[in-house]
């Protein structure tokens, strides 16, 4: 399982497909206050991203991957989302 | 398994094996245009169905290769050995994903890493950027992009967003190779429904320096939230050259936005500024160092400089930038210029004076070269204007207002170093207008360097009058810029064009082949054998009806049955004779498909042995049964390697004995009745029956009184013994002592025969016979102690009955006199083990071929021949080697196929 819920983090690890958006969002739903632990990410799928950039879900650890990190801290890391 | 991907399989092996045809043949005619048209297009072929597939690794070698192919053809580079070797290389491991394919479904996970390999292999033919290298694009036809973008766009919102330390890398990344790009993307809505990951796509762009996302339209609450719709709108910061980053984009042009930017959009320096008397000092000096190119001295003042200035002030970040930029310079041994000089005056003017992209525009590719002339040559023509006239005017006068200054110091140690390096700076910095109106005709530079100290200051003074004057138009900040986009339309149109020519010569030399190519079936070799095995029943139950029509006529007595049956007989034989006659026509196929692979061994060995060495094919549309050309291909490789290997001599000693350099291997088919010959001919050294017969002895083949009398010809078959090597070494390609004698052994259970023919300083020659078709076969039957068997039709000599007494002893061996030869009998009863028949007075003698001399069988009774499908034997009867199979017979009787040789030898 790429995406494994504990309490109140989602844990992403390796690569997290398109399948796994849907449970994700419904996860964040019932849980507002819920983080993301990306640390053995490698990739997400652009849903998974829509669905954290949507719900402004904080990212409790950054991927241990250099050049993910940096791409997600590109993407999650800008404050303001909003349409440019 | 898929159709499609059947269909892809036995498609790509042909055209794989015929760009391996054209790849030897372009050895020998490197220049053939058809050779290198029939290559390309089997190659593009290949490539443009393997994107059906998701096979990435394999789509990126072929397309590589493609494209190598294509600058070939387009005459850009000649391949020589070495670039063929590796192009054989790329497609032997292209070949074995076929193999994988076919047996996994999918390639192994190490694909790629091999491809990569290879690509770079490859790439070392011709270096050129391929922009293939990361394609995730399986299609051929490149999508047009609208290029009616301008030079350099405006900058894109989000710009400001971009950190500073992404700046500053995109501009370390940028060549003269590339540009600065950003690209607005927007995925369609729909996208993830068609497999698309728009984040995956962008990750993986060429040269991608930095890139964020922000939603499209504003995310909704969660719970009206569509995770499956995308909502997104990417920036994305490049440094790539056009052409790449047009390709990659090719699929998507809809939904992106590309525009270039001036790398100097990248300097972003803003904050207050700080006291400038703190800094006029510094310029000053820096200025100094960069002109005389003195990094070291410049990094020391700046680090000194930095620890005394605020992080918040202006002229910091530009030091920062400076610092970087000048660190990234000495690394990449590059001088210092313009944009350091403007970095350090903005710490003055706190404005950044730089109009001029540090970066070279795109010089055009070959690839525009090749395509309209007219356009190329105007687009150079541009190019140079901007490259000489795009230097800021105010700059350009400070600048050598430097220089002067430089120039009047009075260090004596430094004078000549200075001198030199200001008339470098001059002969860099000055339009060509200003240095044609300052020095007439003559080379600006060469007469620059013959300039003495006051000279070269009074060049510099009327260089500055003429730019106060305005005397030249040199100040064109605003120069149009060289149509970046409509050249690269026009190369993307060239390429196109050669899309449309390949298609083009496609379908014209689909219209050669149309006649062909209508008629021709590609059909499964299962269903073939289905039929024939089809038509070896229906051959069974044919010979059913003779049995009864004797029936019909001696247990009926019903003659004018019998007679009717055997008239319907004779029709059903005829059409089933003709039927079983066209299905193993269906089975033929041309000696070729085996010969074919022997130009790639032979050249690859030679290559390998330092020989020279030429093969020469015969025959090759010589047709036989596709079994048995299967069956003939190891031992083939065995026979020519080891006339490779041992053989033909090295060139040195051929030319020593008198003979051509290079060795001639022949390999000859020949068609002889409903055999084919194959003949594998040398003209090396031949073999020496003498050493033969002492090496034999020696390793216990044959025993001394066999070394006595046997003959020369006799001993050289005896190279087909287990366990016989002659070679002194064993090498690699053969020489183990097993090669003939698995040739034999192979070709002994095809049916056939192996001889070896030889004269010394001569060379040598293999013939090989074998049965055109192994499916039917003709034996004849008879009858041994109530019992039938069948003996192949193939060794059978003749049928005779000899009187008793004719039957001489010699020591313990019958034998008979016919027609004054000495035929030696074996009794098959003897043979086989049963009881002894009553004595008769003839014998019923089967005169056979037994390897070269001639045998008579004693048997029981003579039946008549029949075509039989012999089936192996199976099971407990498997281990008798001398029942060489079994056929069913019409009236559902088994027929056990005796082999005698064997039986001869089991005595």
């Amino acid at each position: 399982m790429p995406i494994t819920y504990k309490k109140t983090v989602a844990v992403l690890d390796d690569n997290c497909d398109i399948e796994e958006a849907e449970e994700l969002l419904s996860w964040l739903i019932e849980k507002p206050k819920a983080k993301v632990n990306l640390k053995n990410l490698s990739h997400m799928h652009t849903a998974i991203l829509q669905v954290i950039m949507a719900s402004n879900t904080e990212v409790s650890a950054w991927p241990q991957e250099q050049a993910v990190r940096e791409k997600m801290q590109w993407l999650l890391n800008v404050d303001t989302h909003s349409t440019s | 398994m898929d159709p499609m991907l059947e269909a892809f399989l036995s498609e790509s092996r042909d055209n794989l094996e015929t760009a391996g045809k054209c790849f030897l043949a372009l050895e020998d005619a490197p220049n053939n245009k058809d050779i290198m048209d029939e290559l390309f297009r089997a190659v593009h072929t290949i490539k443009g169905s393997s994107g059906l597939f998701d096979i990435h690794a394999f789509t990126q070698v072929v397309h590589v290769a493609e494209d190598i192919l294509d600058n070939a053809r387009e005459g850009a580079l000649v391949l020589d050995s070495g670039h063929i070797d590796t192009f054989l290389d790329a497609f032997d491991q292209v070949n074995a994903w076929l193999d994988e394919l076919e047996n996994q479904g999918s390639l192994a996970s190490s694909a790629s890493e091999t491809a990569a390999e290879l690509i770079a292999k490859l790439n070392q033919i011709m270096p050129v950027e391929l922009p293939s290298s990361t394609t995730d694009a399986n299609n051929i036809d490149d999508v047009a992009i609208d290029n009616s973008q301008s030079y350099y766009g405006e900058l894109p919102s989000w710009f400001s967003k971009l950190p500073q330390d992404q700046r500053l890398k995109a501009y370390l990344a940028l060549d003269t190779n590339s540009q600065l790009f950003s690209i607005d993307y927007t995925p369609d809505a729909a996208c993830f429904f068609s497999g698309d990951d728009p984040l995956h796509f962008v990750s993986n762009l060429p040269g991608l320096q930095w890139f964020s996302a922000s939603s499209l339209n504003p995310w909704p609450d969660l719970l009206a939230l569509d995770p499956f719709s995308a909502n997104l709108n990417f920036q994305i910061l490049v440094t790539s050259d056009n052409d790449t980053l047009q390709h990659h984009l090719r699929y998507i042009p809809e939904q992106v936005e590309i525009s270039m930017l001036c790398p100097s959009s990248l300097i972003n320096i803003q904050g207050e500024m700080g006291d400038l008397g703190l800094y006029e000092e510094f310029c000053k000096q820096a200025e100094l160092s960069v002109v005389n190119g003195k990094p070291d001295e410049l990094l020391r003042n700046i680090s000194t400089l930095l620890s005394m200035s605020g992080d918040e002030l202006y002229q910091t970040q530009a030091l920062h930038w400076l610092e970087a930029l000048i660190k990234h310079k000495q690394t990449h041994a590059q001088d210092l210029g313009t944009v350091e000089l403007a970095l350090i005056r903005c710490m003055l003017s706190g404005e950044l004076a730089l109009d001029e992209p540090p970066i070279k525009p795109e010089k055009p590719n070959t690839k525009e070269e090749h395509g309209s002339e007219d356009e190329s040559e105007a687009l150079n023509q541009q190019i140079d204007n901007l490259d000489a006239d795009k230097v800021d005017n105010e700059l350009l006068t400070a600048l050598l207002e430097t220089q002067v200054e430089m120039l009047s110091l009075s260090d004596l140690d430094a004078q000549d170093t200075r001198l030199s390096s200001v008339q470098r700076i001059l002969n860099a910095a000055l339009p060509q207008a200003l240095k044609t109106s300052l020095v007439a005709k003559a080379s600006f530079s060469e007469k620059l360097v013959a300039c003495s100290k006051a000279e070269t200051i009074t060049i510099i003074q009327s260089a500055l009058e003429k730019l106060h004057n305005g005397g030249i138009d040199i100040d064109a900040p605003e120069v149009a810029p060289p149509p970046l986009l409509p050249s690269s339309s026009a190369s993307s149109e060239e390429a196109s064009s050669t899309e449309q020519q390949v298609s083009a010569s496609d379908i014209s030399s689909a219209k050669d082949e149309k006649t062909a190519a209508s008629k021709v079936l590609r059909v499964d070799q299962h269903r073939i054998d289905t039929l024939m095995d089809l038509v070896g029943e229906l051959i069974v139950a044919k010979n059913a009806l003779p049995f009864l029509a004797k029936k019909a006529e001696e247990e009926f007595d019903v003659r004018p049955l019998a007679k009717e049956i055997k008239s319907q007989y004779a029709a059903i034989n005829r059409l089933s004779d003709e039927l079983q006659a066209a299905v193993m026509q269906i089975r033929m196929v041309p000696m070729s498909t085996v010969f074919q692979r022997f130009p790639r061994l032979v050249r690859d060995l030679a290559r390998k042995l330092d020989k020279k060495i030429k093969l020469v094919l015969e025959g090759e549309e010589t047709e036989a049964d596709k079994n048995v050309v299967e069956e003939l291909a190891d031992p083939l490789i065995h026979l020519i390697r080891n006339s490779l290997d041992h053989g033909l001599e090295m060139p040195s000693e051929r030319v020593a004995l008198g003979k051509s350099e290079q060795g001639t291997i022949t390999l000859r088919a020949i068609p002889k009745d409903d055999q084919v010959i194959i003949e594998v001919c040398d003209d090396g050294k031949g073999i020496d029956p003498n050493i033969i017969k002492r090496k034999a002895y020696e390793k216990g083949v044959i025993d001394e009184e066999r070394l006595e009398s046997i003959s020369d010809h006799e001993a050289l078959q005896l190279i087909f013994a287990a366990g016989f090597s002659t070679a002194e070494q064993v090498s690699d390609l053969s020489g183990r002592g097993v090669g003939m004698d698995v040739v034999r052994t192979v070709i002994q259970q095809s049916g056939g025969s192996v001889v070896a023919l030889s004269e010394v300083g001569q060379g040598s020659t293999m013939r090989l016979t074998l049965p055109l078709s192994m499916a039917v076969t003709r034996v004849m039957m008879l009858e041994v102690s109530k019992q039938l068997y069948g003996i192949s039709m193939d060794n059978i000599v003749e049928t005779v009955r000899v009187p008793i007494s004719e039957v001489q002893g010699i020591k313990r061996q019958k034998a008979i006199v016919l027609r004054d030869r000495l035929i030696p009998l074996f009794d098959l009863r003897t043979l086989l083990e049963v009881d002894d028949a009553e004595q008769s007075d003839e014998l019923a003698v089967l005169v056979m071929h037994h390897g070269d001399e001639e045998i008579g069988l004693v048997i029981d009774e003579f039946h008549e021949g029949i075509d039989i499908i012999q089936k192996p034997l199976e099971g407990v009867m498997a281990g008798y080697s001398f029942y060489s199979g079994t056929a069913l017979l019409g009236d559902g009787r088994v027929l056990l196929v005796l082999n005698i040789p064997e039986l001869i030898a089991c005595q």
